[in-house]
């Protein structure tokens, strides 16, 4: 290294500490105001939900020892009834998915409607964000429909990883199971690591093995359904804790896809063949 | 709430990597929106992974974006008390305005740089990253960090040799 490029070097180091800086004044607290500002709008996440957050040992702290034990009983109170009805149910395998039927789940469904104009807002589907900004919060590439008369989504929402891109109705939308919804995509990253996804159903409800551009997924159709997933440490986890209507459910490249619309099985697939 | 703990613990960081990336922009509302969406994206934080640069990248993200929209460009400035001499190395006062002259232009040259050079300096020599943090935070490669770097170097000295002269 040359004396030049070490004069620069040191030049540049006592420069970065002479610099103005900003001072982050009250900054925990403004985070803290908007986070929980930000809660309602997540009203629909469960408590268990929060219990995994917690349990994820980022969050803790020796003041929320109590509140954390009594989460972590419930949380095992919810795993006995999880793996009771993994028990009771007959699965199908994907590549990090199993379709279950069983008896719908035993935590009370609450239809939460809050006054909102973006589509989808209601039904717990997470924080309302930006296409861009999500682009910077997943760790996977959006794909979002190219099908003719399907524009960008209404409203895109984002819960712990998991995507929900939302249309409102439009005649050129098949609608959906919510009404305000003219279309709902889920995309969320399902990995083997991260657990297997669970879907619960109630019996009757037919399913059919497809495949989407060759990725093996599962039309749903028939009676509302609900949705569970299973977390990595065996956690059942209401996705939405509402009733879904038809349904088209695959994987590719390790991301799950759900798009949920009042579309015949074959209509369904050329849409989700269109994501890009 | 806990996650306000590590707020606390990041916060100059954040805001400081907020203001050398975008100096126009407002540092800590980009700082302010980081968290709050590092919040939401908790559960995309791989734990055992180093917190710091997956925070700073996301802070970085939205320094960016704000520069891109504050459209007209403010550079970095040094802080007013730099030119008070201090008390154990008072130097006579024609070196401290050499030494002050030699510094603005520096910094003048930094300001000049584009970005991306800007951004890759910034992070090694202001905000003392790694290079691997850097990589992380710049969603660069580790390769490229060390090649971005020395032709940053390059033209920051190609800058400065006007005034140097």
């Amino acid at each position: 290294m040359s004396t030049i490029e070490l004069d620069l070097d040191v030049a540049l180091r006592e420069l970065g500490d002479l610099l103005v800086s900003p001072r982050a004044t009250g900054l925990a607290e403004r985070v803290r105001a908007r986070i929980e500002a930000e809660q309602p709008r997540r009203a629909a996440v469960p408590w268990w939900l929060a219990v995994l957050g917690r349990a994820r040992g980022i969050e803790r702290g020796p003041d929320r020892s109590r509140r954390l034990r009594r989460s972590l009983l419930l949380a095992v109170a919810a795993l006995l009834l999880a793996v009771a009805a993994v028990a009771a149910a007959i699965g199908y395998g994907l590549p990090g998915i199993r379709i279950l039927f069983g008896p719908p789940p035993s935590i009370p469904v609450s239809p939460s409607v809050p006054a909102s104009a973006a589509p989808g807002a209601g039904l717990g589907l997470g924080t309302a964000l930006s296409l861009d900004e999500v682009r910077d919060l997943v760790d996977f590439e959006i794909a979002l429909p190219g099908g003719a008369g399907i524009g960008p989504p209404d409203a895109v929402y984002l819960s712990g990883g998991r995507l929900a891109l939302a249309w409102g109705t439009d005649p050129a939308l098949p609608g959906t199971a919510a009404e305000e919804l003219g279309l709902l995509i889920i995309e969320l990253r399902a990995t083997i690591d991260e657990g297997m996804i669970e879907k619960l159903l109630r019996s009757g409800t037919h399913v059919e093995p497809i495949t989407v551009d060759g990725a093996p997924g599962y039309w749903i159709e028939g009676e509302r359904h609900f949705l569970a997933y299973l977390a990595p440490d065996g956690t059942r986890i209401d996705d939405t804790r509402r009733e879904v209507g038809n349904s088209l459910l695959w994987t590719r490249d390790g991301v799950t896809y759900r798009l949920e619309g009042e579309l015949t099985r074959d209509a369904a697939i050329a849409l989700a063949e269109t994501l890009r | 709430m806990a996650y306000e703990e590590l707020v606390r613990r990041y916060q100059e960081v954040a805001v400081r990597t907020a203001h050398v990336i975008a100096p126009a922009a407002d540092a800590d509302d980009a700082a302010q929106e980081a968290f709050v969406k590092a919040w939401i994206a908790l559960a995309r934080f791989r734990p055992g992974a180093p917190f710091r640069p997956w925070l700073l990248q996301i802070v970085a993200n939205e320094a960016r974006n704000r520069r891109r929209s504050a459209g007209r460009r403010e550079g970095l400035a040094i802080r007013a008390t730099v030119d008070r001499p201090s008390d154990d190395a008072a130097p006579s006062p024609e070196t401290a305005a050499l030494v002050a002259e030699r510094r603005t232009a520096l910094l003048g040259a930094v300001n000049r740089l584009r970005d991306e050079d800007r951004e890759v300096i910034a992070a090694r020599y202001f905000l003392e990253l790694s290079e691997a943090e850097t990589a992380d935070v710049l969603r660069i490669p580790r390769g490229t960090v060390k090649s971005r770097l020395s032709r940053a170097l390059g033209r920051l000295r190609a800058g400065l040799t006007g005034v140097e002269a």
